[in-house]
């Protein structure tokens, strides 16, 4: 699969890091409201920070306030965030993501891409489906792909299934920060980057030295491409 | 009752017998018929099933691509139905299959970087085929690369993909007359009137991704290009699994339009 090169829009913490009247005119209401849920660490000094969001800059300011060193913002739901990669952008202390896997056609290659960048934590506010949480813990999405009212959602997962998509993508552990009704349904997650992941000692442990992949997935299902 | 007596070395055939010392070895996910009585031991036996699948019975003239062909029952089978060319598409190695990155050093670490393609190699040449084997990744067909099929043929393989429209889209673009899609649906989702339900069914490790219901395998053809789907079966796929797969065949034809713009 080949995409076009990556533009990062770089932007530097400016010297008069006040708390950016021009950005917060440009914020709706309630991204301020919103922003508690978040739980950012109140002082951001020396991080690095990658804000994935729909570029109207509220975020990177809101990263800015608190000091971080570095902000790289990538606009979501567009290419970039496939091409993402530490070899291209270095890696990020936090890396802050909204509204994202709704508008990609791959959510979990998104996801893994940010994995790929994230060396400390991972907090995702993105839209959910609350039509699935009948579902218990069965983890669905609805597809959507260009038949839904909006063009361009692709998928809409239940809070499970981001959760889910989140662990399977790298980041452990995973937990919920903040549940949202208005004005549309959003959850917030927190995930950081373990040490060792839980699933590492199975893997290891199911497969002596000359096995394959084979002995630690069920024998039962099929391995096609 | 007297059950028949096991069938003994010596009932067998010395042609039957080499066949049989150059299979066992191997893991076979395709039970193939290859001749002198000897059927290779497959995950999946699709010939008591092939009606479900309702491929045209002679396909003469046709250029066919069986998509993650594994040991190649369906590549053999359109070749056996007169095809003029057979293409079978595989991954070189078990590592360029959809593995979640975060695990993919332990994958090639724990030496599942082995190549694919010992089954059908055997079966290759034991049915003297003229099938070609083309190493591509789904997500990598392209008509320049590999022009365009008449038929296309994508079997029991996108639940293991982690993007399945992007490998539709694929299939799209070089197909210029019909793709059966016959893969694996949920059951448990088809309730639920026109909605497209998938479940997300990674784990680590797995090699499945999605199950998604057959609203949505309709929905992401559709959206791939295809005209409207035709359901020709559902059924349960005869297989060694311990739980039922479900499969439904959907035939997708590419519209006239686009398949005039393919060919010129």
């Amino acid at each position: 699969m080949k995409l076009g090169p990556v533009e990062l829009v770089v932007s530097l913490p400016r010297r008069a890091a006040t708390p950016g009247a021009d950005s917060l005119t440009a914020a709706t209401d309630d991204q301020r409201d919103q922003v508690s849920l978040y739980r950012l660490p109140p002082s951001l000094t020396g991080m690095r920070c990658l804000d994935v969001s729909n570029g109207d800059g509220f975020w990177a300011s809101e990263l800015e306030r608190r000091g971080a060193a570095e902000i790289i913002s990538v606009r979501s739901g567009s290419v970039e965030v496939y091409e993402l990669a530490p070899e291209r952008s270095g890696r990020f202390d936090l890396v802050l993501v909204n509204d994202l896997l709704l508008n990609v056609r791959d959510p979990e290659l998104a996801l893994e891409r940010l994995r790929s960048v994230c060396k400390q934590t991972l907090i995702l506010a993105d839209a959910y489906n609350p039509a699935l949480d009948e579902f218990g813990d069965l983890c669905l999405s609805e597809f959507r792909g260009g038949s839904g009212g909006n063009s361009h959602a692709w998928w809409s997962p239940s809070v499970n299934t981001l959760k889910k998509m989140t662990l399977v993508a790298g980041f452990e552990p995973v937990e919920e920060l903040a549940r949202l009704s208005e004005p549309t349904h959003r959850v917030v997650l927190r995930a950081g980057i373990p040490a060792v992941h839980s699933w590492q000692a199975m893997l290891r442990a199911s497969a002596p030295s000359d096995s394959t992949v084979a002995a630690s997935t069920p024998r039962s299902a099929p391995e096609v491409l | 009752v007297k059950l028949p007596d096991r069938p003994q070395p010596h009932d067998l055939s010395p042609q039957a017998r080499q066949i049989i010392e150059r299979v066992a070895p191997l893991e076979w996910y395709h039970s193939i018929d290859l001749g002198h009585g000897v059927v290779t031991p497959g995950f999946v036996d699709h010939r008591d099933q092939l009606p479900y699948y309702q491929l045209p019975a002679s396909l003469q003239g046709m250029r066919c691509l069986d998509v993650a062909t594994y040991d190649g029952y369906w590549a053999f089978e359109m070749e056996r139905r007169g095809a003029a060319e057979v293409m079978a598409l595989d991954v070189a190695r078990w590592a360029d299959c959809d593995v979640p990155r975060v695990i993919l050093d332990d994958v090639i670490r724990m030496s599942a970087d082995k190549k694919t393609g010992a089954g059908f190699a055997i079966a290759h040449e034991l049915l003297g085929s003229h099938v070609r084997r083309e190493i591509c990744n789904v997500y990598d067909l392209s008509p320049e690369r590999q022009g365009t099929f008449d038929l296309v043929l994508i079997s029991d393989l996108l639940l293991h993909l982690r993007n399945p429209q992007l490998a539709l889209e694929r299939a799209f673009s070089v197909c210029r007359g019909t793709l059966v899609v016959a893969d694996v649906y949920h059951p448990l989702l088809e309730r639920y009137g026109d909605v497209c339900l998938t479940e997300f069914c990674a784990d680590i490790p797995s090699d499945t991704w999605w199950r998604p219901n057959t609203n949505t395998l309709k929905a992401m053809m559709r959206r791939a290009g295809f005209e409207e789907p035709r359901e020709v079966s559902r059924f349960v796929l005869q297989a060694r699994s311990d739980q039922p797969i479900h499969k439904v065949v959907l035939h997708g034809k590419v519209p006239d339009s686009h398949a005039w713009r393919a060919l010129a």
